[in-house]
């Protein structure tokens, strides 16, 4: 049944990932200012997108795991904060680049990407831990408390690092502030994020086959020195 | 009852500390080491100091921290005394804050040890002391209680002291930030902004957080 | 804007390379536990 989703999920994600590229090449003409480097915008804002609501996910997945110290529960943390930092890496790459070409550098201090970058290295150390412990209650006991832990804190770095001056365009998406994008310009980005979220739910499901294949590996081995 | 077991707590850490100093000299000797090759890193003489000495400074503190904190659980490995203090009657909580407060008071010393230090290389002595104790008082609570939990969690890993700092710098950021940017302030005579209140707040915040994750840590 | 697509592509790329050899890993290493369970003198 899982195989079949996956299967499902894949096509449709791959055939919907196709078109949206016919359409962000081949449709749109490059935007006014930037040329055709805003391109960039329809990877950029989905995987940051799936990134954040990922982390957010992983945190309340972890108090899940708190409330009911259910494995699966942590399993599916796990599985859905690795999925998330690589979007998070996919946005803070794809973001740099972007940068590089329209603000002259790779890396501008503002609240956003610095901010990001906290809440990547945070997640970044939360799978180290999750590697640093072998024990399978002990880590994700560890792993939902730095999860909880890290995402209040990013929240906080996000509001902090605000102080400072910023150079990251304020938002363009019309559920903030109506819209400062020609309309045929943002559908796609909804669309690519579909595309993503159901690639992103394949990459997570693939990943809790393997923390199952871990658990029994656990469980046989247990066995194995019983006998 | 909780108070006096915080306190027997606390006072046992700093007894066993006052009695071998291992945290304290290794972390002094390693804040001035710190202190004299930031010299090297940028130009010590120029008056730009007064804008990112304090950053040099909350820095060092960070990491002379870190070999405070490593102790911190460490200390009771030997002969098993973390998991006698877990059975014990004290409950996890007066074990946590008790560790905090005496991790505190042990951070704390060689941060008025390395202040001077930094007084005298950075040419920036006297500051104004009231409002510059104010916030190493606030930001040094908010490092150790971060710390202080991290320590109970990575003390049973393996890599355990490369696990303590990838883990902790990074939850340390936003009172870092907030620190120096206060004392920023202060050492240049300005008013200190409102940076006093989020350091308030993230120290009540993460007290809260702090003790409520402790017995999950330590207990499960 | 190649290179920044490229690089997204190349991210999620790695990332799927990694996620298939650590299932190759897992696969293997179950069967290799289920045999010493099940055949415990081997």
């Amino acid at each position: 049944m899982r195989e079949k989703i996956i299967i499902g999920l894949a096509i449709f994600a791959a055939g919907l990932l196709a078109w949206n590229m016919n359409t962000i090449f081949t449709q749109l003409p490059d935007e006014l200012n930037q040329g055709a480097i805003y391109r960039i915008i329809y990877f950029h804002v989905p995987a940051n997108i799936l990134g954040m609501s990922g982390f957010g996910l992983g945190m309340l997945l972890s108090i899940g795991y708190l409330v009911t110290k259910d494995l699966r529960y942590d399993a599916l943390a796990a599985s859905v904060t690795e999925v998330s930092l690589v979007f998070a890496s996919i946005g803070l790459a794809t973001g740099s680049i972007w940068a590089r070409i329209i603000w002259g550098v790779w890396w501008a201090w503002d609240y956003r990407l610095t901010s990001w970058l906290v809440c990547w290295l945070i997640f970044g150390g939360y799978l180290m831990l999750r590697r640093a412990v072998d024990e399978p209650i002990q880590r994700a006991r560890f792993a939902a408390v730095v999860s909880v832990l890290g995402t209040v804190n990013a929240y906080i770095s996000y509001k902090s690092i605000e102080w400072w001056n910023t150079q990251h365009p304020q938002p363009v998406l019309s559920i903030r502030n109506g819209g400062g994008m020609a309309p045929g310009m943002e559908a796609p980005i909804w669309w690519n994020l579909l595309a993503l979220a159901c690639f992103s739910a394949i990459l997570v499901m693939v990943r809790m086959r393997q923390e199952a294949f871990a658990r029994e590996i656990d469980t046989l081995r247990r066995m194995a020195h019983a006998q | 009852m909780f108070l006096r077991q915080v306190w027997t707590v606390a006072a046992k850490d700093l007894h066993s500390e006052l009695r071998t100093k291992e945290a304290w000299n290794a972390s002094i000797a390693f804040s001035v080491v710190i202190l004299l090759l930031f010299a090297f890193a940028f130009d010590p003489s120029s008056e730009q100091i007064r804008e990112f000495g304090s950053g040099l400074l909350w820095m060092t503190y960070a990491f002379a921290g870190a070999l405070v904190l490593n102790r911190s659980f460490a200390r009771e490995l030997q002969n098993d005394c973390l998991d006698a203090l877990i059975a014990s009657p004290v409950s996890s909580a007066a074990l946590f804050v008790g560790k905090a407060l005496a991790n505190f008071t042990m951070l704390f010393a060689v941060e008025l040890f390395s202040l001077p230090v930094f007084g005298l290389f950075y040419n920036t002595w006297p500051p104004r002391f009231a409002p510059l104790f104010l916030v190493m008082v606030l930001g040094t609570w908010a490092l150790t209680i971060i710390g202080t939990l991290f320590s109970a969690l990575t003390v049973n890993l393996r890599l355990r002291e490369l696990m303590l700092p990838t883990l902790v710098y990074p939850m340390m950021i936003p009172v870092l930030i907030a620190a120096m940017t206060i004392t920023t302030n202060v050492l240049a005579g300005n008013p200190m902004g409102f940076g006093m209140r989020f350091l308030v707040a993230f120290d009540i915040i993460f007290t809260l957080l702090a003790v409520v994750f402790v017995d999950t840590v330590l207990v499960g | 804007m190649l290179l920044g697509l490229g690089a997204a592509w190349l991210i999620m790329f790695i990332y799927v390379v990694l996620i298939m050899l650590r299932e190759r890993k897992l696969r293997k290493e179950l069967d290799r536990v289920r045999r010493m369970v099940e055949n415990p003198n081997k």
